[in-house]
């Protein structure tokens, strides 16, 4: 693998948590189950980074957020947390999660911050086959020392045992419906288990110089999806896998090196690549499956590994054999399909076709109908519309649904009360803040000055630097109700310059109706 | 007559309003003025410039200094914040000038909170300039200086540290045209900003850079002979609107001071008490009281300064 190929991955690995909460190290490493937060519209999401979406059995919409996993199961009016602590889930965010009727499975993932140069360590998976009543923890898979080679076809192959968790984080699950789990984890391989994730053995997919893998292929290969040092990647770029589908007999895995397929539930493969069949770019990082009316459309959405590659949604109608791009030039990272309908969740925004995938069509921005507040992202991780015809959306600023096509949403986000610590009047989130990274709209970046009111109050926020030079008026003398709030300001002085690195000082101005007034004074620290 | 005239020049300039939301420049600790003694003078000091912080203010007074300073401050500052200066000054005979000095800010308690606003670590953002000043009479009305300070500036986030630094420049002269009458300009921070990478921050790291603005400051102190000093500066930003300070001091008989000034609209005062220690070592304690400028809390300053 070249070294601008081991950019390219670690590259996207970074990206994968870009906007997740585990962006910051710190975050995670602070992980405290026991501080809850709550949603300001009823009930508790554990983070604001909504990565998946999976509708299960009794109506329970499953939730995998950056923090941990959630569930609702009265369409989003109470929200429940599967944690570390109370049940057997793995620490840190959720990096993969499938349901299959009452089978739960979930991926999770977190920083370790005694590993340096890491992108982050798997915490195992969990699997609940009663509809997240009970969890069994399963250790994140790998294999013992001394599983040096692998059996394809009575043929041995060298293969290198991957012995440790860290990078070795389960991206996808999938199920079929006669029980049998496949993971694919970026450093770990790919897998399969036959007795719900007690046991596991590795999947062998054709080498990058291989379009296929049967009995009559060659065998004269390795296994070893990476060597330990630092990244650096001895197998090849297919045995990288990210993405993982399955139904009956068949499975299909995404790799950085292209799209597998196999009709034997995993044992022989063929292989579709940028070179051999016109997929957008060799590395698949989520696969769907759509079918209507008795026609099957493949999607991939891609990412480019080498020069030629692009972002975009490949598409096959043809069970994977030949592929076209439709979409190009966005980033996917979830699909759902609705009857005629796709959805897919972007870097750019939420995405809909009605005619299989062909044409797509872009969401407007979403405002909170109630509120009037916008979302304050593009970004968009997952979606899925459930039974009751309500479309739920996960995105980097929260969970939001519509129930109404779209004509007015409903923006579901965690905030930390107040009232959990007394001492605090105000905070701002997030803390550091950077104006080009953290909630971004519209080109600009956008933090939030947290604080609450004991009645009805009209509110003003300076921002102040260091010498107590006036840097921005926030908010001008607006008008709010009793109870807690955020104000949010983009990072910019009078002049609409970004402002420089360093720490500011926001003084809350509350003028009450009642008469008499109270100020609050915070700071944030601005880092571009 | 002249001196009237002088004093109405000084007192007439109109104020100029602090327009919305010109903050947001790199290392604002520099544009604050320090000095308990010149912060009571509404940090109008850059034609005063005669003592310890000289090489702040003005590094071309330094030639003019008659005894070797030894000056420490302190600042309680609202909000956590902090700033504190020590320096040494002296002389060089016969017509030059040195000046050593540690200018320290700093914010503590920065409550990090994570994108949900949970509690993550608090943080702290430490400053520092060290500088190095050296000046020259080249005639007894006329002396240039020049500051060279290496500025930092350190974000510590619990478990990761930004930090960043350059070398600036400050370049000064005093003008003497009559006795007792100073004129002075000084420019301030050339030539430095501060880069960022961010790298080891955030996954996708970026490097930026904010470049510390320069600062013009204009002035004129006269010393009446019955030890009232009146003085005025004028600050020209390269990114902020012009500032006018305003300042006043009486002396009596080298034992103590009464002082008031005026940074821009904003009052100060304060005084301070001399007295000798041994020998020739004498000391200085000054104070200043700073109110607050926009509700956050006033400012008491203290100056201790030997001169021996």
């Amino acid at each position: 693998m070249t070294n601008r190929m081991q950019k390219h991955i670690v590259l996207l690995l970074f990206t994968i948590f870009l906007s997740s909460e585990f962006a910051y190290s710190q975050v995670v490493r602070n992980y405290e189950i026991t501080e809850w937060v709550y949603l300001n519209k009823s009930s508790r999401l554990l983070g604001n980074s909504v990565t998946d979406l999976v509708y299960g059995n009794s109506n329970r919409l499953w939730i995998g957020t950056g923090r941990g996993l959630n569930s609702t199961a009265d369409n989003g009016l109470s929200f429940d947390e599967y944690t570390h602590d109370e049940f057997e889930i793995g620490i840190g965010g959720v990096s993969a999660l499938a349901v299959l009727g009452d089978i739960v499975i979930v991926a999770n993932a977190f920083d370790d911050p005694d590993v340096e140069e890491s992108n982050s360590t798997g915490s195992g998976l969990a699997i609940s086959t009663d509809n997240g009543f009970s969890w069994t923890h399963i250790d994140q898979p790998k294999d013992s020392n001394d599983a040096v080679f692998e059996l394809i076809y009575g043929d041995t192959i060298d293969a290198l045992p991957v012995v440790i968790n860290v990078d070795n984080v389960t991206f996808d699950i999938a199920i079929t419906e006669d029980s049998t789990i496949y993971i694919t984890s970026f450093a770990g391989g790919s897998r399969k288990s036959t007795d719900l994730g007690v046991t596991w053995n590795r999947i062998v997919l054709p080498p990058d110089d291989m379009d296929s893998l049967t009995a009559f292929s060659d065998h004269e290969f390795d296994l070893s999806p990476v060597d330990n040092s630092n990244f650096g990647v001895t197998g090849s770029l297919n045995h990288r896998p990210f993405s993982v589908i399955a139904w009956g007999d068949t499975v299909i895995i995404g790799t950085a090196g292209g799209i597998n397929r196999s009709y034997d539930s995993g044992v022989s493969w063929f292989k579709s690549n940028t070179g051999n069949s016109g997929i957008s770019g060799n590395w698949a990082v989520v696969l769907h499956r759509h079918v209507w009316n008795g026609n099957e459309t493949l999607l991939a959405a891609t990412r480019p590994t080498v020069e030629g590659e692009f972002l975009g949604i490949s598409l096959s109608r043809d069970g994977g054999e030949n592929w076209r791009t439709v979409l190009s030039d966005e980033r996917v990272w979830n699909f759902s399909s609705d009857d005629s309908v796709i959805y897919a969740a972007a870097d750019s925004g939420l995405f809909k076709s009605v005619d299989g995938g062909v044409t797509w069509a872009s969401f407007p921005p979403i405002i909170d109908g109630a509120t009037g507040d916008p979302l304050y992202t593009q970004t968009f991780y997952s979606v899925i519309k459930t039974p009751d015809n309500r479309l739920w959306a996960g995105t980097a600023g929260g969970l939001i649904y519509t129930d109404n096509n779209s004509s007015s949403w409903t923006i579901l986000r965690a905030v930390k009360p107040l009232t959990e610590d007394l001492s605090v009047r105000t905070y701002s989130y997030p803390n550091p803040f950077s104006p080009s990274r953290h909630n971004r709209l519209g080109g600009d970046g956008y933090v939030r000055f947290h604080y609450s009111l004991s009645e009805r109050s009209t509110v003003s926020i300076n921002v102040y630097d260091f010498s107590m030079t006036l840097v921005a008026k926030a908010v001008k003398s607006v008008s709010r109700d009793k109870g807690e709030w955020d104000e949010v300001w983009n990072g910019r002085n009078g002049f609409g310059s970004v402002v420089a690195n360093g720490t500011y000082f926001y003084k809350i101005i509350v003028n009450k109706s009642s008469g008499g007034g109270e100020v609050h004074w915070g700071k944030v620290m601005v880092i571009e | 007559m002249r001196n009237a005239l002088f004093i109405s020049v000084m007192l007439f300039t109109p104020l100029t309003v602090i327009a919305q939301g010109e903050g947001g420049f790199a290392a604002p600790f520099l544009r604050m003025g320090l000095g308990a003694r010149a912060i009571s003078m509404g940090g109008a000091f850059t034609a005063v410039a005669d003592d310890g912080f000289a090489a702040y203010y003005n590094p071309a007074g330094l030639p003019y200094l008659t005894k070797r300073h030894f000056t420490t401050t302190y600042s309680f500052l609202s909000l956590d914040r902090r700033f504190h200066y020590i320096s040494y000054s002296q002389s060089l005979k016969p017509t030059a000038g040195l000046s050593l000095y540690w200018l320290a800010a700093g914010t503590d308690n920065i409550d990090g909170r994570d994108l949900s606003g949970n509690h993550t670590f608090d943080y702290s953002d430490a400053s520092n300039a060290f500088g190095i000043s050296f000046a020259n009479r080249f005639h007894e009305s006329i002396a240039i200086g020049i500051t060279l300070k290496i500025i930092t500036q350190n974000l510590d986030l619990a478990d990761e540290n930004l930090s960043s630094n350059d070398l600036a420049f400050d370049a000064g002269l005093m003008f003497i045209p009559v006795e007792n009458l100073k004129l002075a300009v000084v420019i301030k921070d050339l030539n430095a900003s501060f880069s960022w990478s961010t790298q080891d921050l955030f996954s996708l790291g970026t490097v930026s850079i904010d470049t510390i603005p320069y600062t013009l400051n204009a002035g004129a102190s006269y010393l009446f002979d019955n030890g009232l000093t009146i003085s005025t500066a004028a600050l020209f930003n390269q990114s902020q609107q012009e500032r006018m300070r305003f300042g006043i001091e009486y002396r009596r008989d080298e034992l103590y001071s009464l002082r008031a000034g005026s940074d821009d609209g904003a009052f100060s005062f304060g005084g301070g008490v001399r007295y000798q220690v041994s020998g020739g070592v004498y000391t200085n304690i000054d104070y200043a009281f700073r109110p607050e400028v926009v509700g956050e809390g006033g400012t008491h300053l203290f100056s201790w300064e030997f001169t021996f």
